[in-house]
């Protein structure tokens, strides 16, 4: 019955964001032309790079590809399914909104994530799906279906981090209005995860793969399919999910409990 | 002097609210470090020059980049945009006071800050790879950048003002704004040398005003522009500034005609 209720708010969410969308069409034009020219933007990178040498860090043009193309695929779930209504939870705290969300019968936390849909992100999604199949037919071995599966269940992996790492930082606007660069440090710190992690000096790498593992979001999935990957990377990343997923639930709750409201 | 004084003023207040935030600036500082010394990692990592840029060139042109993009983007265009969707502007317009010669002194208080911060991160970033970093002594050189980043200068001011004029006419304008920045962030040659890029990529990019941003001066900085070049280079940059002044003053003069506020 609940989750009945929940999907039917999610639907009536989605219409309503897209109501919302279609009323500006500049808006909508510029905001998918954005998106595809950041997109091509790091296929060029890609590209160029590869016009002038063969491998980075032993990567072929394929494997670089796809690395782009899984963090492309996760940072659009990311952005059309809860990165608005999370960033934008510090302007409803601060104008005392945020009180609206805790009087519904609703939860608070599916209210703030699940209710900004970002529609752009999902239009564009088919051009993610089709850069990924491109990057998959340039790997130079092809992954077998063990490998392919076991990729799909590290995604899952990747998309619970991710959201976890943004409800972590969603909570820290109960003590804090003021976090826009943290969620900036978040945007880019996504940027550079689409890079092979071997550029990276040892203690940042692991820094960043185990404890804030911005970098295990794409690393993980991606270098499973190109069977680069380690056999406990499964364990690894079930461990990493559910303990920033405790992490970030925590930190809401004790958010909400700070929380005093603002509104006037 | 005496009518400087106001925008002196402003100049004042927007630098005083710029260091309240401190844990904002610094991380806005960490987000530039992340991504520019992500990129020194990876030219580094490719272990030789490649398109006829060394390492050093390499390494040295991301410092550059770094240091202007780091100046030139902030959110100055957004806090604009606002207060004419919110119809602060009004306020503004009923005083003695020069809207643009406003905003360009508060803008100016926010670069001053965060072009100190830069220069900061610049020599922690150049301690760490000293011995790639190529340090330009010709002084015509250095009067020759001096004077393409005045440029950038001038025309990332009309970039900002222009966005921020579109929101006379759409609710909120930030799918322009943000494609603006995208442009901006990509198109300017941040990244990644224009010359390293696909022939059909650079007549793209060049068919823009976006790389006289960034990559001339960088360019410029490197020694890679002839004295012939170097002109060329910087009527164009001058030809982009007087197009962005007329596309400015048409989208304002016809935008504060048709503005509608609405007091609460």
């Amino acid at each position: 019955m609940g989750v009945k209720r929940y999907i039917r708010l999610f639907r009536q969410a989605a219409v309503n964001r897209f109501a919302l969308y279609a009323a500006s069409r500049a808006d909508l034009v510029t905001f998918i032309f954005g998106k595809l020219l950041r997109l091509g933007f790091f296929v060029i990178l890609a590209v160029s790079l590869f016009n002038h040498t063969n491998t980075i860090v032993g990567y072929s043009e394929g494997q670089v590809l796809m690395l782009f193309a899984m963090m492309n695929m996760i940072d659009m779930l990311t952005q059309a399914l809860w990165y608005r209504g999370m960033y934008n939870i510090k302007d409803w705290i601060r104008r005392g909104k945020f009180d609206m969300f805790l009087v519904q019968p609703v939860s608070p936390l599916f209210k703030t994530a699940a209710m900004q849909l970002d529609l752009f992100d999902f239009i564009t999604l088919p051009v993610g799906i089709a850069y990924i199949i491109v990057a998959w037919t340039m790997l130079p071995t092809q992954p077998t279906l063990l490998m392919a599966i076991s990729a799909a269940v590290l995604f899952l992996f990747s998309i619970v981090i991710a959201f976890s790492i943004n409800l972590c930082m969603a909570s820290v606007a109960f003590w804090t209005t003021e976090n826009e660069s943290a969620w900036a440090l978040y945007r880019d710190s996504v940027y550079v995860a689409r890079f092979p992690i071997e550029i990276f000096p040892n203690g940042f790498r692991a820094f960043f793969t185990f404890v804030i593992p911005v970098l295990a979001i794409v690393s993980f999935p991606a270098k499973t399919l190109m069977g680069l990957a380690s056999p406990h990377v499964l364990l690894w990343g079930a461990i990493i999910a559910f303990a920033w997923l405790a992490l970030g639930l925590t930190l809401w709750r004790a958010g909400l409990r700070h929380y005093t409201s603002a509104s006037g | 002097m005496h009518r400087l004084r106001k925008y002196l003023m402003a100049y004042r207040l927007a630098l005083s609210k710029a260091l309240v935030y401190r844990t904002n600036l610094l991380l806005g500082a960490i987000n530039v470090l992340i991504w520019f010394g992500t990129l020194i990692l990876l030219y580094r990592s490719l272990g030789g020059a490649i398109g006829g840029y060394s390492t050093a060139e390499l390494v040295t042109y991301i410092l550059g980049t770094s240091l202007l993009a780091a100046t030139l983007f902030t959110n100055v265009m957004d806090q604009m945009a606002d207060e004419i969707v919110e119809g602060d502007l009004v306020n503004y317009l009923l005083r003695p006071i020069n809207y643009f010669y406003y905003w360009i002194a508060r803008g100016a208080a926010v670069r001053s800050v965060l072009l100190v911060i830069a220069f900061g991160e610049i020599v922690l970033l150049s301690l760490t790879v000293s011995d790639d970093v190529l340090l330009q002594t010709n002084p015509m050189v250095l009067l020759q950048t001096a004077v393409l980043c005045l440029g950038s200068l001038a025309m990332i001011t009309c970039f900002d003002f222009i966005a921020a004029a579109l929101s006379f006419w759409t609710e909120r304008g930030f799918g322009p704004r943000w494609l603006f920045m995208i442009c901006t962030r990509f198109l300017s040659g941040a990244a990644l040398p224009i010359a390293l890029m696909p022939h059909w990529a650079q007549t793209i990019f060049y068919a823009t005003p976006f790389p006289s941003l960034i990559a001339s001066p960088v360019e410029s900085y490197l020694g890679h522009l002839s004295p012939s070049t170097f002109l060329l280079t910087l009527l164009t940059q001058w030809s982009w500034i007087a197009v962005s002044l007329i596309v400015l003053t048409v989208l304002w003069r016809k935008g504060t005609k048709s503005y509608v506020a609405y007091g609460s």
